[in-house]
């Protein structure tokens, strides 16, 4: 389908950050990606490395996302705000995600998610926790497709960033 | 440090004036010693100000002593509405968001005016509605330092610096600066014509644009409620023993292992309640009947809680299946962050007045009490985004614009606001009665340690209060009695013995304050003060404030270790994330002796007893 963006592929490379300056009491990630899954897949990481080490998450059994949303922001929230639902009302986290993102059709003019989370149920003897993270806000919540110049190269390369605000 | 403009009322009073912001309706005040108002964040003035702009508030927008910066709202921010004119839940009106310089030019009802003027007078601005031109004045006028922006011009010459995140009229609708691409439409209009037409948008440069950038907020209502406030419905509760440091210390260790068992904390702590759907239902109508009628509780202890534990006016019918499924399994947990529960000595040498003291049930040498503090968890942020999506798609039935999404709201008197009012009503409640079950499994706990009843170790509710709420409150404005609705943002109610809704238990003595510290230095139990009527509607702080923010307390301490170091000094530790612990070290904290001592020079509360760590318990 010409709409389809391809799935991500898991990158060794962190590609989100705990930002200072933007909240004291809790905590701000600026998060990239070179295409929407791949943003969406850190965002995800993002979110469950404040409540778990990701290295102590087995990816055990699945969890399945589907959402649409007519822009990119709401997407993204709503597709956060379902991780933190899935951990509230499953006891599930995940340390491994795979997303695909469908752009908006000519008839259909939303944005769809398909997310597959692989994790598992949170044991406390087990798992090294984090803060439990309350809520996703939309304080200061961005989500950007930007260019950036590549060094000695009049390249253009485009990159998606978000920033996102976790109330904990 | 504090804007210039600034004065001093008296030794912990501090005043900004109507004129330091265009669109001010009341000045701001401030309930702070010189060092405390030294140390707050420059962004706590900014807020502030910006909620003394709010439609319908009332005398002065009010910061208490631990005031630091918050979303919309300081945390420590206190304002009251008037609930027919007013609005509920303000979170303020849109602020450092998108602006434009101030050069530009702003047409109003007497010609074309620099954006800037508006500083020195308020006048009506043009806006569109459905193609003509209205002429409203401005509710709130907002002046920031910008350091980077646009410069934008279109085909027939109109040029302006605006922010990214300005939004502009395209033929699809309002749309930010930074996604209008070259070659797109936006409206602008023709002074000699008067008539507004499309204009392609040719040049849209990034510079560096280090000077100050304005915005106005337009009242399209004049009440409405925005629901960024309530939404963790956090509160304090102090329990009593009739136990002693002697008693507690050489079993200090059992206690909190006991604890932590029976309290579900942090990531993954799951509720043990099981309740059905009716069950839930009526914790949110009912909060703490509930559980007294349940057996979690005893009939005394509801006297002893802000509203009796049950705010009347929830309705269960407009809460998502969303929210209802966080609360089934988050109900009596204690989550993580700042939540903790802690055991407490009072030592004699801290304790500040005697008689009150005892008669709050503080009568012997080193007594040990245990602090709670939490909320209602992921139920009341679910309903909060509910909320919040619902509003963002009603503004514009009701012509709302808010710049800010968090901000989102709707008229009070409205369908939405209504139901958004008998939702919140339900999350309070439920927080109440999330309180009330972890005191429940307290009183087990204790009474398995010590094996006897926790009857006969005389574990009596001190209070419970909240410190993140609206509610509709009777003051004297004007010398006439009036209801409004007052606002406290991380401040903490504190009637004085006058007031007639605390009974005959406080009559004497005024509610008591419960004031968390940090798990380091200690908390307080204070009680509310006659004055505090007059002069923060019945409010006070309710804690130190954080002067550290949780990334960089990450990286300073480690949370194994900071656990021994406690240990060593007495206090020993319990806690579900280690990193977790770390952020909330007592260095990350104010110093909560000078925030209470402030309020207390202010004549707001009266300190009784200041209360020591022992043990701690955190998510």
């Amino acid at each position: 389908m010409e709409n389809q963006i391809p799935i991500s592929k898991a990158s060794k490379k962190i590609n989100y950050k705990l930002i200072e300056g933007i909240t004291s009491a809790d905590y701000a990630y600026d998060i990239t990606g070179k295409n929407l899954p791949e943003l969406f897949e850190n965002a995800a990481l993002a979110l469950t490395s404040a409540m778990v080490k990701l290295e102590t998450v087995k990816p055990k059994t699945r969890k399945n996302i589907n959402l649409s949303a007519a822009t990119v922001d709401k997407l993204l929230y709503d597709f956060l705000d379902e991780v933190l639902f899935i951990k509230d009302t499953a006891n599930f986290l995940s340390a491994k995600v795979k997303i695909e993102v469908k752009n908006p059709g000519l008839k259909d003019k939303t944005y769809k998610l398909n997310a597959i989370l692989f994790g598992e149920e949170i044991d406390q003897s087990k798992h090294k926790l984090g803060n439990d993270v309350k809520a996703i806000t939309y304080h200061n919540f961005s989500v950007k497709e930007e260019e950036i110049k590549e060094k000695n190269s009049k390249k253009v390369k485009k990159s998606w960033v978000a920033r996102v605000v976790l109330d904990v | 440090m504090p804007p210039k403009e600034i004065t001093k009322i008296n030794d912990t009073v501090w005043e900004l004036p109507v004129s330091y912001k265009a669109g001010m309706k009341v000045p701001a005040r401030i309930f702070a010693t010189e060092e405390l108002l030294n140390q707050m964040d420059d962004a706590v003035f900014n807020q502030l100000t910006n909620v003394a702009c709010l439609p319908g508030i009332q005398k002065y927008a009010y910061c208490m002593a631990d005031g630091h910066s918050g979303y919309g709202f300081p945390i420590g921010g206190v304002a009251a509405f008037d609930p027919e004119t007013g609005i509920i839940s303000p979170g303020g009106i849109g602020y450092d968001i998108n602006c434009i310089s101030g050069k530009s030019k702003i047409l109003t009802q007497n010609g074309v005016k620099a954006i800037k003027k508006f500083e020195e007078e308020n006048e009506a601005v043009a806006t569109l509605t459905k193609n003509k031109i209205t002429f409203t004045k401005p509710a709130a006028f907002m002046k920031f330092r910008k350091s980077s922006a646009f410069r934008v011009e279109t085909e027939t010459g109109n040029k302006i610096i605006a922010t990214g995140d300005h939004p502009f009229l395209t033929k699809i609708g309002m749309k930010k600066l930074e996604k209008i691409r070259l070659g797109e439409f936006v409206k602008v209009y023709d002074e000699d014509k008067e008539k507004f037409y499309y204009d392609t948008l040719t040049k849209k440069a990034s510079i560096d644009f280090d000077d100050f950038v304005y915005d106005f907020n337009l009242p399209k209502t004049h009440n409405f409620i925005a629901n960024n406030i309530v939404v963790s419905n956090c509160g304090m509760r102090l329990i009593n023993t009739n136990l002693t440091l002697k008693d507690v210390q050489p079993k200090i260790k059992e206690l909190v292992d006991t604890l932590y068992k029976l309290v579900p904390a942090g990531v993954g702590g799951k509720s043990t309640l099981h309740l059905t759907k009716p069950q839930l239902n009526e914790v949110m109508e009912n909060g703490v009947n509930w559980c007294i009628e349940n057996n979690m509780g005893w009939k005394q202890d509801k006297e002893r809680i802000e509203e009796s534990g049950c705010i009347s006016g929830g309705d269960s019918s407009k809460i998502s299946e969303r929210a209802m499924s966080r609360g089934f399994s988050q109900l009596g947990t204690l989550g993580s962050g700042n939540h903790y529960l802690e055991i407490q000595v009072a030592h004699d040498e801290n304790i500040f007045d005697t008689e009150i003291a005892k008669k709050l049930g503080i009568t012997q040498k080193d007594q040990i009490l245990v602090m709670v503090h939490c909320g209602s968890r992921g139920f009341g942020h679910q309903v909060g985004t509910d909320y919040l999506e619902l509003f963002e798609s009603v503004m514009r039935k009701y012509s709302i614009h808010v710049p800010d999404r968090e901000l989102a709201c709707a008229p009070f008197q409205s369908k939405e606001g209504q139901d958004y009012f008998k939702a919140m009503v339900c999350a309070a409640n439920l927080a109440f009665t999330n309180r009330q079950v972890i005191m429940h499994k307290i009183r087990e706990g204790f009474s398995q340690v010590f094996k006897q009843s926790a009857e006969n170790l005389g574990m009596e509710l001190v209070y419970d209060v909240c410190h993140n709420i609206a509610k509709l409150e009777e003051y004297k404005i004007d010398g006439k009695k009036k209801t409004l609705l007052v606002h406290r943002k991380g401040a903490t109610r504190a009637f004085g013995p006058g007031r007639k809704e605390l009974g005959s238990r406080f009559k004497e003595t005024g509610q008591p304050v419960i004031i968390g510290g940090s798990m380091e230095t200690g908390s307080y139990l204070l009680v509310g003060q006659d004055k505090s009527d007059d002069e923060t509607f019945g409010s006070t702080c309710h804690g130190a404030g954080r002067t550290m923010s949780r990334a960089q307390a990450k990286r300073t301490w480690r949370g194994e270790k900071l656990q021994s170091d406690m240990e060593k000094k007495g206090i020993y530790v319990k806690a579900v994330s280690m990193p977790g612990l770390a952020e909330e070290a007592g260095d990350a904290y104010k110093n909560v002796d000078h925030v209470v001592d402030a309020m207390a020079k202010a004549g707001i509360t009266k300190p009784v007893v200041a209360l020591k760590p022992l043990g701690n318990v955190k998510g």
